[in-house]
């Protein structure tokens, strides 16, 4: 990261290129994706933000290889990706439906574990180790559906983190529980960043969450989707929901996306 | 405790109605000098004589055999062809025609082919079985493997699942409710296709002995094989639950 001769594609723990995508065909042909361009580093806390609609989804399913581009390209450490790498592990928004119900918490989170051919003695510690980091070890033995909306996101967390993955993708992960747990689910993924040294991407439509959360915030304009801007984020590492908040200069980045994100819109429709 | 009582208030919520109906039948039967009407106590009687355990294994236990080897065989054709269908495009768009043909027919109505190719043995009756059963659990199996949340496909591709922890753990429990309705309707398929099977062509079985029994005019013996065609069926279906029970716990909890 210190180095400054070597391009930026080169060093990049994950970098996306030129991606473009769009659904249907003939006249309901609707492009999503237009040229969706941005690298992340390793140990980054990258948060990507952008109008409901503006292909969030649509751009973490092409970049996990869950969905094939029309054009572009992502590489993770350098290797294009074409289907799920076993290097990234992903989040997503509806916990309640990623996860299986007929498995308990520990199940769920071992699961994926069990395709890796990981021995089962280490697939209980990988569990209980990640349990613990989200604060679920009591949990273990419970079923999906017998925890609150939060919890069952931390399980989610925890599967993915088990899967020890270089890089940890979330779709806009605390979207659908209430502000309390979101606040404390924001600041348990900053305290896992710090802890584990795992890259996160986390994408969002919320301006707060996105700078609060980033060391860099990428910002999308809406459908067809190009990134506007890509805002560094000075806050440090340490940050706290009410202090970091009232800080000038943390007010002052929300404005800057906010107009990032409301020129680019009214950009789209002088087209 | 509170368990215990709950369970003593199943229990009599379960068999109130029918313990009323026998002591009503029992009360109106017992002086009955119906030929064709006998009372209860005469029918339980011969019930006894006959079954418990006279005849038990010359006409009741082929029949179970028939019955189990056809319903089982088409469990296991109805749910691996039916996962099979149901992940797979090209395979479901080929073989639907047939299968939507296939269903169509009686299965009553392939019982004079059965016994043309395959005689009036077993193998018969456990193929006529077999072809009624398979459809409502092969049919049921593909919906429910379809109906899967296309999230979980996704979260199993993102996660690298391999195909086989895949259909064992994620497609095979997801569609498992609706598989247990294909199972349900399936088994009294199963039991109804046992007897025609069995009225048909047969020198041995339960149906057999009923239609004997009726021909040479036992009608005691003709009430007592019914009876226990109504408790073989009652209890399979009890059986059925109970492992239903087991296998989709979290289902039934969770509602
Ligand atoms: N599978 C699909 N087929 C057709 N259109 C889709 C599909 N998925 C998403 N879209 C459309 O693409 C646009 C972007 O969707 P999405 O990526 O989910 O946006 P976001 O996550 O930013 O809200 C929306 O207009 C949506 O209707
Ligand atoms: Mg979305």
């Amino acid at each position: 990261m210190t180095s400054s001769t070597s391009p930026v594609v080169e060093s990049a723990l994950l970098s996306v290129s030129g991606l473009a995508k769009s659904y249907g065909d003939g006249a309901s042909r609707r492009q999503v994706l237009a040229d969706v361009e941005f690298t992340a580093q390793a140990g980054d806390f990258l948060t990507i933000v952008g109008p409901s609609g503006a292909g969030k989804t649509t751009l973490l399913r092409c970049m996990s290889g869950l969905l094939a581009p029309d054009a572009g390209e992502t590489r993770l450490s350098g290797a294009p990706v074409a289907e799920p790498p076993a290097d990234m592990a992903l989040v997503f928004q509806d916990y309640s439906r990623s996860l299986l119900p007929w498995m308990s918490v520990v199940g769920n989170v071992t699961f994926p574990l069990r395709s890796r051919g990981v021995a089962k003695p280490e697939r209980r510690t990988r569990a209980e180790e990640a349990l613990a980091a989200v604060g679920l070890e009591s949990s273990a033995r419970l079923y999906p559906w017998q925890l609150s909306g939060g919890m069952q996101q931390r399980v989610a967390i925890a599967r993915a983190l088990a899967y020890g993955p270089r890089i940890l993708v979330m779709d806009e992960p605390f979207a659908s529980v209430d502000a309390q747990t979101r606040a404390e689910l924001e600041d348990l993924v900053l305290d896992l960043r710090d802890r584990l040294g795992v890259t996160f991407l986390l994408v969002t439509h919320d301006i707060d969450e996105a700078v609060y959360l980033a060391d860099r915030v990428v910002v999308l304009s809406g459908a067809p989707t190009t990134v506007t801007a890509v805002v560094p984020v000075d806050l440090g590492r340490k940050r706290d929901q009410v202090e970091t908040k009232a800080r000038p200069q943390f007010v002052s980045l929300r404005s800057q996306v906010y107009r990032l994100i409301r020129a680019a819109a009214e950009d789209k429709e002088a087209k | 405790m509170t368990r215990m009582v709950r369970v003593l208030r199943t229990l009599l919520w379960e068999f109130s109605l029918p313990l009323v109906l026998i002591v009503v039948w029992w009360g109106v039967s017992a002086r009955s000098g119906s030929l064709y009407y006998p009372p209860l106590s005469r029918i339980l009687t011969r019930f006894r004589e006959l079954w418990l355990f006279d005849r038990f294994g010359s006409d009741f236990v082929p029949s179970l055999v028939n019955l189990a080897v056809g319903y089982l065989s088409a469990v296991v054709v109805g749910i691996g062809l039916g996962v099979a269908m149901g992940l797979t495009r090209w395979l479901r768009e080929a073989v639907n025609p047939v299968v939507q043909f296939l269903r169509a027919l009686p299965a009553v109505a392939l019982l004079p082919l059965a016994i043309q190719l395959l005689g009036i043995g077993w193998s018969m009756k456990a193929g006529v079985i077999f072809f009624g059963a398979l459809w409502p659990i092969l049919l049921n199996t593909i919906d429910g493997v379809r109906s899967i949340d296309p999230l979980v496909t996704e979260m199993t591709r993102s996660y690298r699942i391999t195909r086989r922890e895949r259909i064992r753990h994620v497609v095979l429990p997801a569609a498992g409710p609706q598989i247990f309705v294909g199972l349900r309707a399936s088994l009294s398929v199963a039991v109804i296709l046992l007897l025609a099977s069995e009225l048909v062509g047969s020198s041995a079985g339960v149906g057999h002995f009923v239609l004997q029994a009726q021909r040479q005019f036992n009608i005691t013996d003709m009430w007592a094989g019914m009876v226990l065609l109504g408790l073989l069926g009652y209890l399979l279906n009890l059986g059925l639950q109970v492992i239903e029970r087991r296998v989709l716990g979290w289902h039934i909890k969770r509602r």
